[in-house]
């Protein structure tokens, strides 16, 4: 029997503190939607995602009302779609985006992810042909994400990809100038991509995945805050750091049992095999939802000072501790994400001027992504955001970790104007960037950079 | 083996339990199950007890008020258990919690309409508390098991629409969300 104290605990979280489903993710090979015409592929992608996902958000709703717990986003994730591009011609990736596009709409889903390429070694002429499509299926499309992984442990960095990705991302800002280059956040360039997370727009589905499974996204910034708020209140603030840990792990276990409790169901009731929940601190706009106030709630009143990045790194293993005890499922990204336009507090922190770029950088080293959700000035040169993707996929490649950059530069736009994208993702003001132009020639080197001396295990 | 359900209350102070058990075990009476629970300073307990030999109820209740009039002051009712014959229905086990500002009717309302309904209470929790906003509310809380025949999404719009009427926020939700977010072994 349950008792009362239980009860009041998780009706706290689930309602007083924004915990919720932050996507249902069903991933699907579509390998087998190969065909020797586009308009075949387009022909066999659509019946098929519209087939796996079509009771996708019925049963998402119906399933998160059963235990009160809403699921925002029904999302599908493919396995690389470059992959099925494979012999086709100049118009096919377009043709093939819009087709997905249609797919979503009919399923009432919000994203389809997995307009992917895995070019962390090399880059195919099918994989040459997605990206250069990107400026063109980015703004002409709404619903299709797109990721690209330039680099990985075994691999190194392949600057060649990276290169190619800071010309592509200015030419999609300006794809897209009457959104403001919007259009760049529905792409993620990638370190170690992982092949299971739920979270857009980084979310394919990897080699080794069987045909279809469920994962799950949970979020809940504002649960840990409170947490932490609560257990402070408690002590009268007489509490040590390891003591915050504690909290932060315990929350972190309660809140992945739901999703994982959700998730599950869901995939039971599809007759789809479930495949991971992935507990990440993902902020929305909303004040109080905001891995910023966590940050707060841990001591760091001006987001960016000193301590910032090592508050971050505690905060992110005790998440990933917590959801490991929870669940043997556990995968994605698991931990806490920093993307600036979705969470009000470090949009605060970046207005103020308390936190730069070079910080964020130093924080996406211990935390579970990497830049993201950033506004730059439109006019910013692109060897200077291959030369940002750079350094973050060094970061990935040496500490073996996953890294990526969702970067926004935003046509006539200047440092410190404010840029709003609407909805979950947010308002920012743009980040100054300094020394623009600084890296030219070591990016236009291009090449590789060879896979550390640690790749090297077996 | 004969069974009785015994039910105690009192004022609430050390060495009831002792007592009444010591009442029962004179009659060679063992204990099968016992639950027991104090509220606005008033002691009760429920047990199952097995006996070799079978006893009148009332003689049980008089054996156990006389034995225990030493050390405390007891009402005490008793019932011979009656074997279990009607198949039970399918049930699955849901949270209901409800709060808001306090006023007569309100246990009253809901079980009616879980009455209505068939469903049964399992347990039940209802206390006046002030809220974050240093208001008195009533906050109620109750284990209840619905019959699978049921559509809990209806049954949600009605207690919702029970919750407008008497200014209650209403929430009807599946017993394993709160299994999972507090038990450490739990099978889903």
């Amino acid at each position: 029997m349950l008792n009362t104290d239980e009860i009041l605990s998780t009706i706290e979280m689930l309602h007083a503190e924004h915990l919720d489903v932050r996507a249902v993710t069903l991933a699907l090979n579509v390998n087998d939607c190969a065909a020797p015409t586009g308009d075949g592929v387009c022909q066999k992608l659509f019946t098929k995602i519209t087939t796996f996902a079509e009771k996708l958000v019925s049963t998402c709703d119906r399933i998160g009302n059963k235990y009160g717990i809403p699921v925002i986003n029904k999302r599908v994730a493919l396995s690389p779609v470059s992959t099925i591009l494979a012999g086709h011609g100049r118009q096919a990736p377009l043709k093939i985006a819009r087709a997905l596009d249609r797919a979503a709409s009919e399923c009432g889903i919000d994203f389809v992810g997995g307009f992917t390429a895995l070019v962390h070694k090399g880059i195919t002429p099918a994989e040459d042909m997605l990206i250069r499509s990107l400026p063109e299926v980015l703004s002409q499309t709404k619903q299709v994400c797109s990721s690209v992984n330039v680099a990985s442990r075994k691999a190194g960095v392949n600057m060649n990809a990276v290169k190619m990705m800071g010309g592509i991302i200015r030419d999609i800002a300006f794809a897209t100038e009457d959104i403001r280059g919007f259009g760049c956040a529905k792409l993620v360039v990638f370190a170690n991509i992982p092949e299971d997370s739920p979270f857009m727009a980084g979310a394919y589905m990897g080699a080794g995945e069987p045909e279809a499974t469920i994962n799950i996204g949970v979020s809940g910034p504002g649960v840990v805050s409170s947490a932490l708020k609560r257990y402070k209140e408690l002590h009268h603030g007489d509490v040590t750091l390891d003591q915050l840990a504690e909290e932060i792990k315990i929350t972190s276990f309660r809140v992945t049992r739901a999703g994982e409790l959700i998730g599950r169901e869901v995939a039971r009731e599809l007759g789809i095999e479930f495949g991971i929940v992935d507990l990440s601190l993902a902020p929305t706009p909303t004040v109080g939802d905001s891995v910023g106030e966590i940050l707060k709630a841990l001591g760091i009143s001006r987001i960016g000072a000193p301590g910032s990045t090592a508050a971050v790194a505690m905060l992110n293993d005790a998440v990933k501790k917590g959801g490991l005890f929870a669940s043997s499922s556990v995968g994605g990204l698991s931990g806490a994400f920093i993307p600036v336009s979705e969470d009000s507090a470090l949009a605060e922190a970046v207005e103020s001027g308390a936190l730069v770029l070079e910080k964020l950088e130093a924080m996406t080293s211990v935390c579970s992504v990497g830049l993201d959700m950033i506004a730059i000035p439109g006019e910013t040169r692109p060897e200077t955001i291959s030369a940002i993707i750079a350094d973050e996929m060094a970061i990935g490649v040496i500490n073996n970790k996953t890294t990526a950059v969702r970067i926004i530069p935003v046509p006539g736009a200047k440092a410190g104007e404010f840029v709003d994208f609407g909805g979950l993702f947010g308002s920012t003001p743009i980040l100054e960037l300094r020394n623009d132009g600084g890296s030219e020639e070591f990016i236009n080197y291009a090449g590789r950079i060879p896979a550390p001396l640690q790749s090297l295990s077996n | 083996m004969f069974t009785y359900v015994l039910n105690v209350m009192s004022d609430d102070h050390p060495g009831i339990i002792a007592a009444v058990t010591s009442a029962v075990e004179a009659l060679g009476g063992n204990v099968d199950s016992c639950s027991q629970t104090v509220l606005g300073g008033y002691f009760t307990l429920i047990m199952i007890v097995s006996l070799g030999e079978a006893i009148d109820p009332v003689a049980l209740r008089e054996h156990v008020v006389r034995e225990t009039a030493g050390s405390c002051k007891i009402d005490v009712s008793v019932r011979a258990v009656a074997e279990e014959s009607k198949e039970k229905e399918k049930v699955e086990r849901f949270v209901i919690t409800a709060f808001g500002k306090d006023q007569v009717g309100i246990v009253r309302r809901f079980s009616e309409y879980l009455a209505d309904h068939e469903m049964n209470i399992t347990d039940m929790y209802g206390c006046r508390r002030e809220n974050s906003d240093g208001e008195m509310e009533f906050l109620l809380t109750g284990q209840v098991e619905i019959p699978v025949r049921w559509n809990y999404t209806l049954l949600q719009c009605d207690l919702q629409a029970i919750g407008d009427q008497l200014g209650f926020t209403v929430r009807l939700q599946h017993e394993n969300i709160f299994m999972a977010t507090n038990r450490i072994r739990y099978r889903n």
